[in-house]
């Protein structure tokens, strides 16, 4: 009788939803918006991922195989600019937007139009990036970095980068206001700051971290914009600029990106382990201010990715010592993870698998990234393949996978049906396997002092290249099981009630699944916001 | 009719949205800015 109730006042039966294209270009429902992210999620990890599998087969033996050098690079830097800004950041608005409604008893996110807009941005940022590989001159080949004097010796794709950027930026910016007013604002009664899901909280963080430094980030492109057609010499040394301070504005952007990135990731983590667990999350508390503490580092460390540009002993000392710091936090995230697994009751379904992966593979992504942090190592280490063996493990197995987990843990819930669990066990195993194969060699490369970046390699680089391809090309195509089970999920299974998996709390599985085109027109009562928040 | 509550409701969205916005834009502005003024020096 209460579970009805509950249906009953958790949504609104009469759907009215809007039918054929009109559905999706003039959406406001934060569902279909958070659809329409991760569809496009989707569809850039396999375009991104295509430039990566060109890539290894070019790296597969020394010499030049396939392509000439400049396309090389442009292929190194599209990757890295379709996967950032493509698939991983739109993955998370996309999450964010099917959830944090739902986790936080609200309507929809607070500002539904202004939320269509962020959306389609998108396309027509990715269609003008794209682009560039048709125009004269081909696609940008200076590193997503888009380092000066480098970048703005580009051909006719640098004013349709610089715009693209622009528009990426006005998309997440726009997205991350949108997290923070529905956050601030539109919680159900009795849902305090610290009665939130921990998704919720990792987005709050990373939606202040978006408003602080994607701003920085345009303004950096403006300026090579202006460096390049009008005249003004802000990192160009012949008219008294500073190419270095590129490197500082652009990293002032960038190391926070990377928690933009994998922040979220957290949140998810926090939600899975517990579930699978069936424990409640050890250390809730500690865990949001854990959160904080490294969004708050990650704007004071930025020049670890430029001890070599030749800065003062004293900056090198600070730089250092203040990345070093993101170990704290990050090592309370990793014990709380563990000690709530600690005699619990596990159970190994996709989400749960996915997410253990994370915990060991980010972790194995934070050592190298402390091997790093050392000045006098750097030295050794900056530009080689030890950094893209470092970054690849934060960034696949940390954010990737956690988006994975976060797909496999929901899914159920936006559709209805269960999944087929084995198909999604062989999906985890193929893509925790091969990630291993295709970036740990990497490490040993980078090591031996095989540089980044470049379409050809000294002979003795040979034999852990030929491997890394290999687990490249096994990577790239298990992926492919990882759509054709959405497919299939969408289309049928096995029906599931309200909570998909047995131990599962928060809002989200209070409500039917599929959850009604509207939900939560009436805000929960306080005891179901109660039970929800056992963390 | 929109109830008291849903009104203040939609001024709280309206001023924190405002907000953000202009947080944003400060941090645009005062970067091209801080550039230009060590550019001066």
């Amino acid at each position: 009788m209460a579970e009805h109730t509950l249906a009953h006042t958790a949504h609104d039966d009469h759907d009215h939803k809007p039918h054929g294209w009109r559905r999706w270009v003039y959406a406001t429902n934060h569902k279909d918006i958070g659809t329409m992210y991760l569809v496009f999620s989707g569809v850039m990890f396999f375009v991104g991922g295509s430039a990566a599998l060109a890539i290894r087969a070019e790296l597969f033996k020394p010499g030049l195989q396939l392509f000439d050098p400049a396309f090389f690079n442009s292929l190194t830097t599209m990757h890295a600019l379709i996967m950032i800004f493509g698939a991983i950041m739109p993955a998370w608005t996309g999450l964010a937007n099917w959830m944090i409604p739902m986790q936080l008893g609200a309507p929809d996110m607070a500002l539904p139009r202004l939320n269509n807009f962020s959306f389609w941005i998108l396309p027509f940022a990715f269609t003008l990036l794209l682009a560039t590989f048709f125009v004269p001159g081909g696609a940008p080949a200076g590193g997503w970095t888009m380092y000066p004097p480098l970048m703005l010796q580009s051909g006719a794709c640098f004013p349709m980068t610089i715009f693209a950027i622009h528009m990426m930026g006005a998309s997440s910016i726009l997205g991350a206001i949108n997290v923070i007013v529905t956050i601030m604002n539109l919680r159900a009664p009795g849902m305090s700051l610290l009665r939130m899901p921990l998704f919720v909280w990792t987005w709050l963080i990373t939606a202040y971290l978006l408003i602080a430094v994607m701003p920085v980030l345009a303004g950096a492109v403006t300026m090579l914009l202006t460096d390049h057609f009008f005249g003004t010499t802000f990192f160009t040394a012949a008219g008294g600029g500073d190419p270095v301070m590129f490197q500082h504005i652009f990293w002032f952007f960038g190391h926070p990106e990377v928690y933009i990135l994998i922040l979220p990731a957290f949140g998810v983590i926090s939600e899975i382990v517990p579930t699978f667990s069936r424990k409640p999350l050890f250390g809730y508390e500690a865990m949001v201010y854990a959160t904080a503490s490294i969004a708050f580092l990650s704007f004071i460390v930025w020049a670890h990715h430029m001890f070599t540009v030749g800065m003062p002993l004293a900056g090198q000392l600070f730089f250092m010592l203040s990345t070093m710091l993101i170990a704290i936090p990050t090592g309370v995230k990793v014990f709380n993870w563990t000690a709530t697994m600690w005699k619990g009751s596990l159970s190994f379904e996709p989400p749960m698998l996915f997410a253990l992966a994370f915990l060991f593979l980010f972790t194995i992504g934070g050592f190298s990234g402390l091997m790093l942090a050392i000045v006098p190592a750097d030295y050794q280490y900056q530009d080689t393949y030890f950094v893209v063996a470092h970054f690849h493990y934060v960034l696949v197995s940390g954010s990737i996978f956690a988006i994975m987990a976060a797909v496999y843990y929901w899914l159920p819930k936006w559709t209805g049906n269960m999944y087929d669990l084995r198909l999604g066990k062989w999906h985890f195993w193929l893509s925790a396997i091969f990630m291993n194969v295709l970036f740990f060699p990497q490490h040993f490369l980078g090591l031996a002092g095989m540089p980044r970046r470049i379409p050809d390699y000294a002979v003795q680089f040979t034999d852990w290249n030929m491997v890394s391809s290999i687990g490249g090309f096994a990577f790239g195509l298990s992926q492919l099981l990882f759509p054709y089970l959405i497919w299939k999920c969408v289309r049928g299974g096995a029906r599931i009630g309200n909570r998909a998996w047995e131990g599962a709390h928060g809002l989200e599985w209070e409500l039917p699944s599929p959850p009604p085109y509207h939900t939560w027109e009436v805000p929960p009562p306080e005891a179901v916001i109660a039970r929800g928040a056992e963390h | 009719m929109v109830s008291s509550e849903d009104g203040e409701r939609r001024r709280r969205i309206r001023r924190t949205t405002v907000l953000l916005a202009v947080i944003a834009l400060a941090f645009y502005i005062g970067f091209i800015l801080m550039s230009v003024m060590r550019g001066m020096r």
